[in-house]
C-alpha cells in the first residue's frame, strides 16, 4: 500500500489542476495508512515471549569471552531474527521491513546488553524496540 | 510531507551525571558503569530529545572531564576505558574530553569542558552540520555561544535542564527549554536499577 501510493504520488504529480486534486486525495490515503500503520491496534511485538535460552547463552559467553559476546550481541541479527520470525506478518502489515527491525534492535544495543546481564526487563526492552520501529515508520512515511 | 530538522545533542557530562547520580540512589555506580550509563542515555533520550517533534537526531556529543595522565595515570586509564566503552555502546555518539582537576579543597572540577561545547556548537552551526542544537547544560557560560548560534546563523537552540539548576540568562535566551522531570528519572531509575 505504501509503495503503491508512493509510485502514484510520483506519477500524478504534474502541474495541472486535475492531477493536483488526485495528488491530494492520494496524499490523504497515504497518511491515513501511515497513521494506521503506526498507531493501529495493539502493540506490535509486546507479547513476544522472552527467549530465555538465548539470554542465558549470551550471559555465559559474556563471562567466557566478553569481547566476542559483545560483538555478537551488537551484530543484532540473532534478536532481529527472533522478532521477525515470530512477528513477520504483523510487522509487514504496518510497513516494517526486516532491515528496519535490524536497525531498531541495533539501536537498542545497550539495553539488550543490560537485559542479558539481568539489569533490564524484557518487557521494557520490547517497548523500546517498538518505539524505534514506530519512529522509523513515521520518518519513512513522513507522517 | 514533513521535513525533519537535523538535530545535534550537546551534553555537559558533569551536569548530567550530577543530576543522574542524585536520583539513582539504588545504583550510585551508574556514572561509572558504561553499560548502565549508555542504557540510561538511551532511555533518557527517548523521553527528552526524541520528544521534540520534527527533529531527526544526527549526532550525540558528550563532553566531560578526565583526570590528566600526568596527575593520576591509573585513574586516567580507568576513565578513558569508560568513555571508550560508551563510544562502542552508542551509535552516532562521540566523546570530547577536557580536564578534571582537583581544586584547593580536593574536589574534582571540570576545566575547559564548557569552552569545548561552546566552540563546537558555534563551529558546527556555521558549518551547517545541524539545524537545532539541543543543549543539556545549565551554566551561564553558554550564553554567548547560544547567542552567537541563534543570532548569526539563525539555527535553533533548545535546552534540557534540571529544575533550579540552570542560569536564568541561559533559560531566557534559548528557543525552547525543557525541564527534566524527577518522575521521568525515577521511572528510568526503576527500570535500570531495581530490576
Amino acid at each position: 500500500m505504501v509503495i503503491t501510493c508512493k509510485i502514484l504520488l510520483k506519477v500524478h504529480y504534474v502541474p495541472n489542476q486535475g492531477s493536483y486534486i488526485i495528488y491530494h486525495v492520494l496524499y490523504v490515503i497515504y497518511n491515513v495508512h501511515t497513521v494506521i500503520a503506526v498507531y493501529g491496534g495493539e502493540g506490535m511485538i509486546s507479547d513476544l515471549k522472552e527467549p530465555e535460552d538465548i539470554k542465558s547463552r549470551f550471559f555465559d559467553l559474556l563471562s567466557k569471552d566478553e569481547e566476542l559476546a559483545k560483538a555478537t550481541i551488537k551484530q543484532s541479527s540473532w534478536l532481529a531474527k527472533y522478532i521477525w520470525d515470530e512477528k513477520k506478518e504483523t510487522l509487514r502489515k504496518r510497513g516494517i521491513t526486516w532491515q528496519m527491525v535490524m536497525s531498531a534492535v541495533r539501536n537498542s544495543y545497550p539495553l539488550v546488553l543490560s537485559w542479558i546481564l539481568g539489569r533490564f526487563s524484557w518487557r521494557d526492552l520490547l517497548d523500546f524496540i517498538e518505539k524505534q520501529l514506530e519512529h522509523m515508520v513515521i520518518i519513512i512515511a513522513g507522517a | 510531507m514533513t521535513l525533519f530538522r537535523r538535530g545535534y545533542i550537546f551534553i555537559d557530562g558533569g551536569y548530567l551525571r550530577s543530576i543522574v547520580v542524585r536520583e539513582f540512589i539504588a545504583r550510585p555506580d551508574i556514572a561509572e558503569d558504561p553499560i548502565l550509563f549508555s542504557t540510561f542515555l538511551k532511555l533518557f533520550g527517548e523521553k527528552y530529545w526524541k520528544s521534540f517533534s520534527g527533529i531527526e537526531i544526527n549526532r550525540l556529543l558528550y563532553y566531560d572531564g578526565i583526570i590528566p595522565s600526568d596527575k593520576d595515570l591509573e585513574e586516567h586509564n580507568k576513565m578513558l576505558n569508560f568513555f571508550n566503552e560508551l563510544r562502542t555502546q552508542l551509535d552516532y555518539f562521540d566523546v570530547r574530553l577536557g580536564d578534571l582537576i582537583r581544586d584547593s579543597q580536593g574536589k574534582l572540577k571540570q576545566k575547559g569542558v564548557d569552552v569545548l561545547i561552546s566552540v563546537d556548537m558555534v563551529i558546527k552551526a556555521f558549518l551547517n552540520h545541524y539545524d537545532v542544537a539541543i543543549l543539556i547544560a545549565g551554566d551561564r557560560d553558554f550564553v554567548p555561544a547560544v547567542r552567537a548560534v541563534r543570532e548569526l546563523t539563525g539555527k535553533y537552540v533548545y535546552c534540557i535542564y534540571a529544575y533550579k539548576h540552570i542560569a536564568d540568562e541561559l533559560l531566557r535566551i534559548v528557543d525552547i527549554s525543557l525541564p527534566i522531570v524527577k518522575d521521568d528519572l525515577k521511572e528510568i531509575a526503576e527500570k535500570i536499577s531495581t530490576y
